[in-house]
């Protein structure tokens, strides 16, 4: 009996010593699940994936030997349907990144960008001098849009948790209003919770 | 030396046990805020810093948190209450810290690490101070910080049914926020929150009995048809068929008056006191295992008729239910207008309920450190009767098992700055400028004696304008 008491207090005092706090720097590029929620990873993998996916398409390759020059893109909404917050402007920014990093089409500003840049060249007609002025009305209108949709599915059941997520991208011709792409990517996880004691 | 050392270890032994924490202060905190002077009542906290003590340190920063967001000093407290979310996080990590050392002294000698809602609501008192001072950006923040948390608690309570895992006016209010910011990714993610919001009001229904507010439906209906989410927008207006609700476009030129208004006093702690006759092989026994928090609550062994007597003291809950029913709300301009408030978060319920969750947890923890202290107060006793002649051993032995007795105290700490129940309204007014104010009415539809203060605001097309008000009543 005294033993035990006696081994229960130690452990108590040496649980209470051990309390310390690590910071690791990780590889970016590293997978870190902590929850089944959509996280960088989901975010870089599926971007990668489906510009790799969206280029290989006839579209950009009929476009060059039509107008001679890569087509013009702009990134639209990515609306997001799932019931958890996500950054979808980060997802949007890996859909930029790899498309550019591509070199096979080219971007127009998003209209928030658009918005602040318009203000700053409203500012250079009042202020600016004759030499350096940008001109309104002398931009470039995009070819194409990229948007899409993000849908997800969970389930838990005791222990276990499941989440299914759908990522949905159409590239639509601006002037026809045709979709020359539509591409979806699957992401499934699952999670299981361990009990402990103590 | 032998004589002084098993004296000493009984002194050790009824020091043990902390005091209950002071709480005088905050009748007179209440009285200031009664009479509307929340700068008299942010000052009484201010000058208690020095006894919350390094234990209490997250509660006088809840506390002086909320003061001052009451006094006006919105950035002041934002700074109050970002230090006690940091000291709240910090003792999260350290939670194994807790474990063990609670069993060897009290809980109150241990730092206050804050209930569950109440590190949500650091964040939802934060992001309201953002909101007033109209920094929506920076209230935004506050959301995902929500966001994270109540991600942190769901995950870590996923094996309560009925537990506090969500907040749905949290959710909401965060909607409302995003719905400020604008943009389609404001709109999608106010949309996001405003259907969390409402899927937990249906639980908060059941589980608290807070009604849904009926706003929430023209919000997600709303929402959802600017986002062209044809089958939610369908499907929540065949829920919602009698619903009224206008279009975004509609409203752009329209401006948003938020009245937030908290009413009453959170409830505070007390002890309950148990003595219980338990068999210390037994105890011993099960705490040399590793669920021993669920078999001393349970284990119908550790109870006997032959045994050691304990004092064992757990926390309850004492609500402090407020006589406020909603806030009549009127906005004198060129034409007037009127809204009331709806309850969209109880407080006492939630913290009742979370308390409850926990209850078996706390007892069974509650019991074993009784039992420690009771084997270690009659092994010193016996000491301490070998040592010193004449019988003072066993007296001083009595001495220590009565003030181990008297002193046994639960964990009564909580936040007490907080209300009873928050309510909310929103009016959707014409641009201009208004004087705004407010009637309280009590629980059998008369007028209390609180009002909002009137105050003048004038409203620009889109804007919308966040007002906050305590009444203690």
């Amino acid at each position: 009996m005294k033993k035990q008491t006696m081994l229960l207090l130690l452990g108590c005092l040496m649980i209470s010593g051990c309390a310390t706090r690590v910071v690791e720097r990780l590889d970016t590029a590293e997978t870190v699940d902590l929850s089944t929620r959509w996280n960088d990873t989901d975010s870089r993998v599926v971007a990668s994936e489906m510009v790799k996916e969206a280029l290989a398409r006839p579209w950009v390759d009929q476009f060059q030997q039509k107008k001679g020059k890569p087509p013009m893109v702009i990134i639209g909404t990515v609306l997001n349907k799932t019931h958890d917050h996500i950054p979808t402007e980060t997802f949007t920014k890996d859909l930029e990144r790899e498309l550019f990093n591509s070199g096979r089409v080219t971007f127009v500003a998003s209209k928030s960008e658009r918005d602040e840049i318009r203000e700053e060249r409203a500012d250079q007609q009042e202020n600016a001098s004759k030499d350096t002025v940008n001109q309104n009305r002398n931009e470039t209108g995009a070819n194409y849009m990229l948007k899409g949709v993000i849908n997800s599915f969970e389930e838990q059941v005791d222990k276990k948790s499941y989440k299914y997520f759908q990522v949905t991208l159409e590239m639509i011709d601006m002037e026809k209003n045709t979709k020359v792409w539509f591409g979806d990517k699957k992401i499934k996880k699952l999670m299981t919770k361990k009990k402990f004691g103590f | 030396m032998k004589i002084q050392r098993g004296i000493a270890c009984l002194f050790f032994i009824t020091g043990m046990v902390a005091c209950s924490p002071f709480s005088a202060h905050y009748s007179l905190v209440d009285q200031s805020l009664a009479a509307h002077d929340q700068i008299g009542a942010d000052a009484i906290i201010q000058k208690e810093e020095g006894r919350y003590g390094k234990n209490n340190r997250l509660l006088y920063l809840m506390d002086r948190g909320m003061t001052l967001s009451l006094s006006g000093r919105h950035k002041e407290s934002n700074a109050m209450l970002e230090q006690a979310n940091r000291v709240a996080d910090g003792l999260y990590t350290e939670s194994l810290t807790k474990h063990g050392l609670s069993l060897l002294t009290s809980d109150t000698a241990l730092p206050y690490t804050g209930e569950d809602f109440e590190q949500v609501m650091i964040h939802l008192i934060m992001a309201l101070n953002y909101a007033q001072l109209g920094e929506i950006d920076e209230a935004l923040v506050e959301c995902r910080r929500l966001d994270t948390t109540l991600n942190r608690i769901n995950d870590a309570d996923q094996d309560k049914k009925n537990g506090y895992k969500e907040d749905a006016f949290a959710r909401y209010f965060s909607g409302i926020l995003y719905e400020a910011r604008g943009g389609r990714e404001g709109l999608n993610n106010a949309f996001i929150s405003y259907r969390k919001g409402y899927e937990i009001y249906q639980d908060w229904e059941k589980t608290y009995g807070t009604p849904i507010p009926a706003m929430i439906a023209a919000d997600l209906l709303r929402t959802s048809e600017a986002l062209q989410m044809r089958e939610e927008h369908e499907a929540y207006q065949k829920l919602f068929p009698t619903t009224r609700w206008s279009r975004i476009a509609d409203q752009k030129s329209k401006a948003e008056v938020i009245v937030i208004s908290m009413n009453g006093k959170s409830p505070y702690k007390e002890n309950v006191y148990l003595d219980l006759v338990v068999n210390q092989n037994a105890v011993n026994t099960i705490l040399a295992t590793s669920h021993w928090e669920a078999n001393v609550g349970s284990g119908e062994a550790v109870f006997s008729t032959l045994g050691q007597m304990v004092r064992v003291a757990f926390p309850r809950y004492v609500p402090q239910k407020s006589n406020t029913r909603h806030l009549l709300i009127s906005l004198s301009g060129l034409k007037p207008f009127y809204g009331q408030s709806f309850l969209v978060h109880d407080i006492t319920a939630i913290a009742k309920r979370s308390l409850d969750d926990r209850i078996v947890r706390i007892s069974a923890r509650a019991i074993a450190r009784a039992a420690l202290k009771a084997a270690a107060v009659r092994k010193a006793s016996k000491k301490a009767d070998s040592e010193i002649s004449g019988g003072g051993g066993i007296l001083l032995g009595k001495i220590a098992e009565a003030a181990v007795a008297l002193t046994e105290s639960a964990d009564n700490r909580s936040w007490r700055t907080l209300p009873d129940q928050i309510h909310l309204s929103r009016m959707v007014v014409p641009p201009g400028t208004y004087k705004v104010s407010g009637q309280f009415i009590g629980q059998s539809g008369n007028k209390t004696i609180d009002t909002l203060l009137p105050r003048e605001v004038t409203l620009k097309a889109g804007e919308k304008r966040f007002i906050v008000t305590r009444t203690v009543y």
